[in-house]
């Protein structure tokens, strides 16, 4: 049965239906930048994917919770309702803390709190499902779990912002204020509030607040840069670019203080990689496969090959140990390097010799993706 | 004929209500964007011309915002004196805010075009003969509030022809994806058209429904096109490009480009020598009198001879209309040019063929 709306009823539910459009967009667009970065792997890009089912699910719940009150009259009914709206909330702040659980966050964070958490949150889904709605035990309930959580995810947060820099730093600032915000505003139209409607104006308090926390996070997620490993520049030792047809070294960059043994090293290992690399497909009878990863001790090479045809160009990284995010950043001198140099990458051959002169100013671009 | 009455109830009332709020939600996202896309631009680069999308849908907007609240929240019942007029109704006030809004708005939108443009015969002919008509609207305005309805419609039907002419116009110049802009302003139009109180009275609120759904799929489609359209700056700008040329400190030529076949141009050296005086010249004239980074611009009729002094060379454009876009292009080729020469151009010993690759720059940078 449904419910003739007053005015101010109509008013709240065109201020719902604006922030339902603005979350749902927002969900969307997590979605969109996580899957045009997805292929590069990098766990901490799950951000753009748990944020996006945290926000489908808070969106579903706060309109459907909304949508119960103003509309419908069936006690049966609203109460069905209620708790798929009390559900989904729940579900949404489990996928935050699935974000906080992974393994990397281990290294700022007691990641096994966040599992905990999760099992825990799982208590007050089983609440509102058996015991009614509008029971005081089923407020306290939700009210202390999800509190609980927003503790722990405001530690977590500041935690995360102070290990971050640049503009990863910047936009996660943004994200988090936003969701702090939203999430804060999840009190406002909890039942035992709405109690006092329509004559409570803190529930246009809490939508407004919705809205506000739903823009800021638009903002943020508004190009959002692959976002690294913690402390992945620690790893990078040297870097190399390899010209394979002629044996020669384009360019090198060093990370760390380390020093090659070798004075000749940039010929040495340019003419290395290229023998290894022909020996290997000799034996294994892989001629068209190109070797990505050489391990040896304490170190490791990651390798990219140039895509401009005939050029035989590779890019080898000299790391401590095998990160995702070096892999993507490996791709990213890449791409930056062909896109840098594609004028002179064509003419590489009538340059030979000046390849240290021509080359050199890459070291902008290096320091430009490092900071 | 219907008769209907307002404000709007019965069983369509909620589903029309929250189909026109979605559709002029994200008419204000969509002007929103446009303004962001302004913003977002360098500054030497933004064009008016999002400025005017963004008042054309932000005002579209804020007319159907004052059109619900007329039409859904307040009564129809002409009283007498109402507020400042003789007589009126509450409605007749908020639409007559609608109208008001989305008049001014437009004239706005149309003075940011006509920046550009020159429509018919002359720059502004729109945006006056616009003028005249959002005066004569205020003027009726102020007079008696239900009889501008009316003139509405003159003002849309004048807009409409404003549009063809501009439609033909940006269509030869972006030249793509025509059905798509087309069907947006159609869908538009009609969509509108059936929203009108005329239309409303022959086909109900049914009518008025598929309207604002018809809206809704037109907002969209629009946006679209127009946010996959590249910057308004880089429209055109390359054929008015005619030469390019790269000078050193010493003042050599270390490679020139000429692109338009019907340039003719005295000898790259003697534009060199030429540009270096002038650089000098330019030095001296600024307050400190030391070598200023920077553009400067030297114009005669018909001739626009745009200079970049970079650290180690100098870009100088001839382009045969001032433009603010190819200004940014050239800063975009000296630089590339000195980071990716940076240590060849500190010790160059006079051989220019390792400057070859910057023929392939210069052809993606300045040519179509």
């Amino acid at each position: 049965m449904l419910l003739q709306l007053n005015t101010i009823q109509e008013i709240e539910l065109l201020f719902y239906l604006t922030a339902t459009i603005l979350g749902i967009q927002l969900a969307i667009f997590f979605f969109y930048r996580y899957y045009k970065i997805r292929d590069e792997r990098l766990p901490l890009n799950m951000i753009l994917l748990l944020f996006g089912v945290f926000y489908l699910f808070f969106i579903f719940s706060d309109f459907i919770l909304a949508i119960n009150r103003l509309f419908i009259l069936d006690p049966i009914l609203t109460e069905i309702i209620y708790k798929f709206g009390y559900v989904s909330m729940l579900l949404s702040t489990i996928s935050l803390l699935f974000f906080i659980s992974i393994k990397e966050f281990s290294k700022i964070i007691n990641t096994k709190i966040a599992k905990c958490l999760i099992i825990i949150n799982v208590i007050p889904i089983i609440v509102v499902i058996l015991l009614p709605s509008s029971e005081l035990f089923t407020f306290l309930i939700v009210t202390i779990i999800i509190s609980a959580i927003l503790i722990y995810f405001l530690i977590f947060q500041i935690k995360l912002i102070k290990t971050s820099k640049g503009i990863i730093k910047n936009r996660l600032l943004l994200i988090f204020i936003g969701t702090d915000l939203n999430i804060i505003s999840l009190f406002f139209v909890l039942e035992i509030i709405a109690e006092f409607y329509p004559l409570n104006i803190l529930i246009f308090m809490g939508i407004s607040l919705l809205m506000a926390g739903l823009i800021i996070v638009l903002l943020g997620v508004n190009s959002f840069p692959a976002f690294y490993e913690l402390k992945w520049k620690e790893n990078l030792l040297r870097l190399l670019i390899i010209d394979q047809k002629n044996h020669a070294s384009l360019y090198s960059y060093d990370f760390s203080e380390l020093k090659s043994k070798h004075e000749d090293y940039k010929r040495l290992f340019s003419g290395g990689i290229t023998g290894i690399d022909s020996i290997l497909s000799a034996i294994t009878k892989t001629e068209g496969e190109k070797m990505n990863k050489i391990k040896q001790a304490d170190s490791l090479i990651l390798l990219e090959y140039g895509t401009r045809v005939p050029l035989q160009i590779a890019y080898a990284l000299i790391v401590k140990e095998d990160l995702d995010s070096n892999r993507f950043f490996l791709k990213t001198i890449k791409n930056q390097f062909e896109a840098f140099y594609k004028e002179i990458l064509s003419e590489v051959d009538s340059f030979i010799g000046s390849e240290e002169q021509l080359f050199g100013s890459f070291d902008l671009i290096i320091k430009g993706l490092l900071y | 004929m219907l008769f209907l009455e307002f404000p709007i109830s019965g069983d369509l009332r909620l589903p029309l209500l929250i189909m026109e709020w979605i559709f002029i939600t994200t008419g204000f996202e969509i002007s929103l964007i446009f303004l962001v896309r302004y913003f977002k631009q360098e500054k030497t680069l933004r064009n008016l011309q999002d400025v005017g999308y963004f008042t054309l849908f932000f005002g579209f907007s804020l007319m159907w915002f004052f059109f619900i609240l007329g039409d859904y929240f307040v009564p129809d019942n002409i009283v007498s004196p109402f507020l400042i007029w003789r007589s009126g109704s509450a409605r007749a006030f908020f639409l007559n805010l609608g109208y008001f809004s989305m008049i001014y708005f437009t004239m706005i939108y149309l003075l940011c075009v006509e920046k550009y443009i020159v429509f018919l015969f002359k720059k502004y002919v729109f945006t006056t003969i616009f003028l005249i008509c959002a005066i004569l609207f205020s003027i009726l305005f102020f007079i008696d509030i239900t009889i501008t309805q009316t003139i509405t419609y003159i003002y849309w039907s004048s807009f409409l022809f404003f549009f063809a002419i501009y439609l033909i116009k940006f269509i030869k110049k972006s030249g793509k994806n025509t059905i798509l802009l087309f069907s947006g302003f159609f869908l538009m139009i009609f969509g509108f058209g059936l929203t009108t109180d005329a239309l409303i009275s022959a086909f109900g609120l049914e009518g008025r429904m598929i309207g604002a759904i018809i809206q809704l799929l037109s907002v969209v489609v629009l946006s679209y096109y127009f946010l996959t359209l590249p910057p308004f700056s880089e429209f055109d700008w390359q054929d008015k490009i005619e030469a390019v040329f790269l000078v050193n400190d010493a003042g050599i030529c270390i490679y020139y480009k000429v692109f338009s076949e019907r340039k003719d141009l005295v000898d790259e050296n003697l534009i060199s020598a030429a540009i270096t005086s002038i650089n000098i010249m330019l030095d001296e004239l600024s307050e400190t009198g030391e070598h200023q980074h920077g553009i400067s611009v030297l114009q005669k009729k018909g001739e626009n001879v745009i200079i970049y002094q970079g650290q180690l060379v100098s870009g100088i454009l001839y382009t045969s209309e001032e433009l603010n876009f190819p200004k940014v292009v050239l800063k975009d080729f000296v630089d590339k040019f000195e980071t990716l020469y940076h240590n060849i151009l500190i010790k160059w010993d006079g051989v220019t063929d390792i400057f070859k690759p910057a023929e392939i720059m210069a052809k993606d940078l300045f040519h179509k």
